[in-house]
Parts: C-alpha cells; structure tokens; sequence
C-alpha cells in the first residue's frame, strides 16, 4: 500500500470542511442549494439519457468517425489500433452493440496506465447526428482524455506486511505516444536495506490488453527467518493479459543472480547453500478473478495456477520445477445480514531436479497475512531457529466478515472471526508420491482469532486477537493481539 | 509493575490445545548434498573414542594431495585453512582426510562460501554437540589458538608467540596480496567456482568480482594497509 505525502497534502487542501469554516450561514445555504440544484440536473440528464437509450436499443447505428480531445500526445497508429473495435464494423450495428464496442474502447484507454483519467462522451442524437438511409443514424464519439503529465516524480512510505520503508519514484509516460512508460524506484526500509528498480512497460503491438513489462532491479532484503541477508541482481521480461473479463494470462522469464550471505543462522542448509545462487527461470500463471474487491471482496471466486521451470541454462544453480495453486471463494448472506464468508486455499510444491531445494526457492507460510497466529514464516521445518521452509505446503481459511453492531453497513470497519490452517514439509524424492503426499495432507497447525478490520482502497489493515489450536512442536505461535497490513490474506 | 491476571495467564496457557512432533527438517537428498560437501578427519588410533561432540571446518575448497605415506589425502585450498586444518589434527590427533578412507572420524573439513560467514571470511569452526552448535570466525579461531597455547607463559613461548603472529598477520597479508595482485591459475579450485560458469561470461565475471569485493577486507586487510590501495587507485586513475 501507499501512502504518499502529496496526495496527503493534496486532500487535506481541497477538504471541504476547511473552506466552509469562514462561511456565513446565508452563504452556506446558497452553497448547499447550488449543490442540490447541480445533482437535480444529473439525475434529470441520467435519466434522460436511460430513457433515451431504453427507447433506441434497437436502433441502428453507424460511426462515421471518432474523435479525441489531447489526441496529439499519441502517435496515430496507436490510436487507430484502440479505436478499432468502433471503426472496423462496416456494417451498422445497434445502439446496445454500440455502446457494448464504446466500453470497451473505453476500458482499452483507461487499462492503459498513461491515460489519466479518461473521460467518454458520446453525443448520440445530438448535434453531430447525421440522418443516413432513413432509419441508421450516423454518429462520432467523442472522447475526452487529460493531458498525460509526461515525467512524474513523488516519495512516500509504503507499510504491509510486517514492514515498512520509504521510496522515491521517477516515471516517464507515454515517451512514444504508445504508452510506453519507463519508471525508476528506489526504496529503502526496515526489511530491505536498498532496492532499485528499473521498468519499461508497453502494450504488445498497440494492443492495450497485453502489456509487456521488463524490469531491471538490484536489491538486499534481509531474511529474518533465516537471520540472513539476501542480495538480487537481475532482470524480469513479462507479457500479462488485461482482459475485461475474469480469465487472465501471465507469462514471465527471470534472471536473477541471488547472493545468500548469512548473518547469524546456525542452520546446516543456510551456511553450505550460502553464496551465489543462479535463477533462470519461465513462470506462467493464469488466473480467474470475479470478485468484487481484491483486498475485501463481498461476492466472487478467484482461481490461480502458476508453473515455474527453473533451469534454462546450464549454469542455473538449483534447477527445480514449482507450481502453486490459489481459490478464493466469496459467498453473501442475504442482505440484512451484513455478513459474508471468505473460504481461502493454497498449495504449492517444489520439485528440485538436483539432489535438493534451496532455502530461497521455498515456500514459507505462516504470518498476520498467511496463517494467522503464528510468526510471520513460522510454520514448517525448523533447524537450529531458522525456518528454512519446505517443498510442499497446504493451507487456508475460513472468514467471516460482517458489520459491526449500531455502525453503519457501509463503514469500511467489518467485524472478523477466522479459522485459519496449514502445513508446510520438505519433499523427499525417495519417499514416493504416495508418502509424500500424505504427509502433507493432515495433522494441519491450526487457529482461531477475531478482531475488527479496516479496508482502505489501497490495502486491508487487521487487528486480531488470536489463539493457536493445534500446533506443531517448533512452530512459531503468536498469542494474543496480531496486526496485519496488506492487499493479500488468507 | 504490572502483572497479568491469573485467569488470563491460565487461559493462554491452555493454548495449543494439542501439539505434534515437529515437521522433520531435512530429507535423504538434502543429506546426501551436505555429505557430498564434508571430508571426514581420519582418527590417529583404531581405538580412538568418539564423542557426541564433533567440529567441521568450514573452507573455500579441498584439493587432493599425496601424502608421503602414498595415501591420496585432501588439504584446504588456501593456505589459511590449511594452517587451522593441521592445527585441528595435532591438537585433536586426527589425519587428514583421504580418498580412501579407513579410520573415519566424526570431525570433517567442509566445503562453503566465505558467505556462510558472519564476517564474509573463511575457514570457520562449526562445533557441534548434543544441545547446541557453535560457528567461530577466524578472528575468534586465531584468538583461541594464541589464548589457549601462549598466554600461560608469555614470556617463555615469546619466540613461537611472534612465530604465531607471524604466520598469522604477516603470512596472511602475503597471501591476500598474491589473490589481489598475481595472475593465479587455480583461482577456480581455490574458491571452488563451478566449472559450468565457464558457459557464461556474465554469470562468472559476477562470482568473481563478488570474491574481490571482500578479499581486500578480510582480517581488515585494507584498513590496516590503506596506502596500498590509494596508489593502486592513483595508478588507475593515471592510466
């Protein structure tokens, strides 16, 4: 999440509470009419419009043309390219189709992350109708776009996930008038003592619902679950999908040369598999997302599988093949009782195709986001106070969410009462499928807790008081009072 | 102060309400790749006694060496290592590890990064007994060897005790100058550098340039000698 000082500043300037406090109470009466008299004329206009479009749904249209305020910040080919869903239909089509193509023109121009705040008009039946062949109607959209800022600068602070820094963030949009976007960040925090990050994004071939992404990043973060440092170098080349609807793609190739330094772990795994660590690697993920709210949703599923290949070249250091599977299934009460349950799982496993897997490759679970209850990544195998992750985990959980008593449903605060569980184990090749398998599978950490939740836009903030269940000897427990920041939980 | 009451302190005890063994922390492969790492001391007798306690020296690398037994033996790669290794055998009378290994002890040398490291230097002692394990650091190494051996009689051992430092800080000095200066062949098996970086440029320059970074700064070598550096960097500025 962020939180950045401008836009602070920003919305405390323009409150509205700070300009009526010099106002006189004949001012203030004048000002609350005119703001009644401004919605009357929405509403008036909404309604016409619905009215308008209820009675003409079968009507048919042509678009003769299209047009665009601040057209000139884009290069001609590009624009052609988002407007073709509107122009390329020869024949008329009708005004539900019509505005069915305007939507998704729409939501072409604003998927693009350079088009700030993008404005469709579309002056049907009004002065730019062209009467064409008696009953087919002529039309030109016109679209409003912002001047896009071309260089964009600002810092903040980010919080979540049991950490918290500061950034500085430099971005250059839309440098070829095909929204192309170079950013560069620079972050340094409690976690991660220094990280720079170099990205280009484009749309793939003008087409706004792929992007191509490619980023270049140096950092340290410290490993605190393994009281270890963790230098990254490298680069990520990804092309993700955007679509309007739920299904969408991921295809990602990572290089990265990973240095594990240790500070303080007396763990076998971490000191021999100290050093350089060489990461070539092709990731895809697909994902299916109905829901409302990513941080808090009310209604929606949500199904994710992603593969990983690890060694692409020979040199690759721990070749390993990894796959991890996530639903989210969100389902409302009836309305008056302001209550919906979240049903969450997750498992991954790792196949390491040498001998074994390394501790930076593994899965970690446990934490305010993950399973509640427990130390953030203290499920799973354990080797002198370093939790040194697994190959093979299983978790998830039950949440309700629902309204507190005499506030309003609306409120952004919900009351919250979990189930949370999981189990996190390495994978040993010898052992067969079968083995492996069911050591996975039962005798899950398991825990209870309840607390009051805060979903702001930006991310979910949680105060819980938990208690673990059923544990397993050597896991971290949390009892009592846990909070949790993020745009991710369980 | 503040106590907590003992009804709440009766109820967070009662959490978990059931506990399992832990989840086991490694598996045969993840053994056989540490084994694959450790070269085990040969013990002096047949009927040396083992302990439950047992020391691996963390080094660089090993190299294989015939002994003038004709035994085919493995010695660290760096010379510092090899000072701590032959320690190591004549205090805990132990041989050096071999090829074929007849007498094996439960003590080894293991292959790691000078990363493995809390000072980013090698070789490290691990010692481990029953309850708990111990990771001492060169300096902490070199501090035991001169406390435990010369400062019962300072001045009786003066002339081993300006030996020790002699090897220790002179010979040590020596040998990070030729990493730092010559042109050494073996550079690859001393630091043990896979031999499939040899398929990247890119990825082995990486590696290398990360062992150079820190060699300067072992045993505080650069500070101790920072003349050394301003006028390599001159040097390098002028040319």
């Amino acid at each position: 999440m962020s939180l950045d000082h401008d836009d602070m500043l920003d919305r405390l300037a323009s409150s509205p509470t700070g300009g009526h406090q010099d106002l006189s109470k004949s001012e203030k009466e004048l000002q609350s009419l005119m703001q009644e008299k401004q919605e009357l004329m929405m509403k008036q206009s909404k309604d016409f419009m619905e009215e308008l479009f209820k009675q003409n749904s079968t009507q048919p249209i042509k678009v003769k043309n299209v047009q665009i305020t601040n057209g000139h910040s884009f290069r001609d080919n590009f624009l052609q390219a988002q407007f073709s869903p509107l122009l390329n239909s020869k024949q008329p089509v009708s005004l539900q189709e019509f505005l069915k193509q305007l939507s998704v023109v729409e939501n072409l121009m604003v998927g693009i992350h350079p088009v700030v705040g993008t404005i469709t008009t579309q002056s049907i039946f009004g002065r730019r109708t062209v009467p064409d062949n008696g009953a087919c109607i002529s039309v030109v959209p016109i679209f409003n776009t912002l001047p896009v800022k071309k260089f964009y600068a600002k810092t903040g602070t980010n919080i979540g996930n049991g950490e918290g820094d500061g950034y500085i963030q430099f971005q250059l949009k839309n440098i070829f008038g095909g929204a192309e976007n170079i950013s560069f960040d620079a972050v340094t925090g409690t976690k991660t003592s220094s990280s720079y990050l170099l990205n280009y994004n484009q749309p793939v071939f003008n087409n706004a619902d792929y992007i191509s992404e490619n980023s270049f990043s140096t950092n340290t973060r410290k490993w605190d679950w393994i009281q270890s440092n963790v230098k990254t170098f490298g680069f990520s080349n990804k092309i993700y999908t955007q679509f309007d609807g739920p299904v969408n793609h991921e295809f990602t190739v990572e290089n990265y040369w990973k240095v594990l330094e240790n500070l303080n772990s007396k763990s076998i795994d971490v000191y021999t598999q100290s050093g350089s660590h060489f990461k070539n690697s092709l990731i895809y993920n697909v994902s299916y997302d109905t829901r409302n709210n990513k941080h808090l949703p009310t209604q929606g599923k949500f199904l994710r599988f992603g593969v990983e290949y690890n060694g692409l070249f020979k040199f690759t250091t721990s070749p390993f093949i990894k796959s991890v599977f996530e639903s989210q299934f969100v389902y409302a009460f009836p309305k008056n009782w302001y209550t919906s349950v979240i049903l969450t799982g997750k498992s991954g496993f790792l196949f390491p195709l040498n001998k074994t897997t390394s501790v930076l490759d593994r899965f970690y679970i446990g934490g305010p986001n993950d399973v509640r209850s427990f130390t953030l990544n203290g499920l799973g195998p354990k080797d002198y106070n370093s939790s040194i992750g697994g190959d093979m985990f299983i978790n998830g959980g039950l949440s309700f969410i629902s309204k507190i008593p005499r506030v309003s449903s609306e409120s952004n605060f919900k009351l919250h009462n979990f189930v949370n569980f999981g189990k996190l184990v390495p994978m040993d090749k010898s052992a067969g499928f079968v083995r492996n398998f069911k050591s996975v599978v039962g005798d899950f950490s398991l825990s209870y807790g309840f607390g009051i939740l805060y979903n702001h836009p930006m991310a979910r903030f949680e105060l819980n008081f938990v208690l673990p269940l059923v544990v397993h000897d050597r896991d971290y427990v949390r009892k009592g009072l846990q909070y949790g920041i993020g745009v991710s939980f369980l | 102060m503040f106590d907590i009451p003992e009804s709440v302190k009766k109820l967070f005890d009662t959490f978990p309400l059931t506990t399992y063994p832990a989840i086991p922390k490694t598996t045969s492969g993840n053994d056989e790749f540490i084994e694959e790492k450790k070269f085990y001391f040969e013990n002096e007798k047949q009927s040396q006694i083992s302990t439950n306690a047992s020391f691996s020296l963390g080094v660089h690398n090993v190299v294989e060496f015939k002994g003038q037994d004709g035994k085919r033996k493995y010695i660290p790669s760096d010379p510092v290592s090899l000072g701590q290794a032959l320690i190591l055998c004549h205090k805990n009378k132990l041989k050096l590890p071999t090829t074929s290994s007849t007498n094996r002890s439960c003590n080894s040398i293991m292959k790691v990064s000078f990363h493995a490291s809390p000072d980013k230097q090698l070789p490290i002692l691990i010692e481990d007994d029953k309850q708990s394990r111990t990771i001492r650091t060169i300096s902490s190494i070199i501090e035991t060897v001169a406390k435990s051996n010369f400062q019962k009689h300072p001045y009786l051992d003066a002339e081993l005790l300006v030996l020790n430092d002699f090897i220790d800080l002179k010979l040590f000095d020596l040998w990070i100058l030729c990493l730092l200066n010559e042109n050494i062949d073996r550079f690859d098996e001393i630091f043990d550098i896979d031999s499939k970086l040899d398929l990247s440029f890119v990825a082995k320059s990486l590696v290398i340039n990360n062992i150079y970074s820190e060699v300067e700064h072992w045993r505080a070598f650069r500070t101790r000698n920072p003349n050394l550096f301003d006028y390599m960097e001159l040097l390098l500025s002028t040319n």
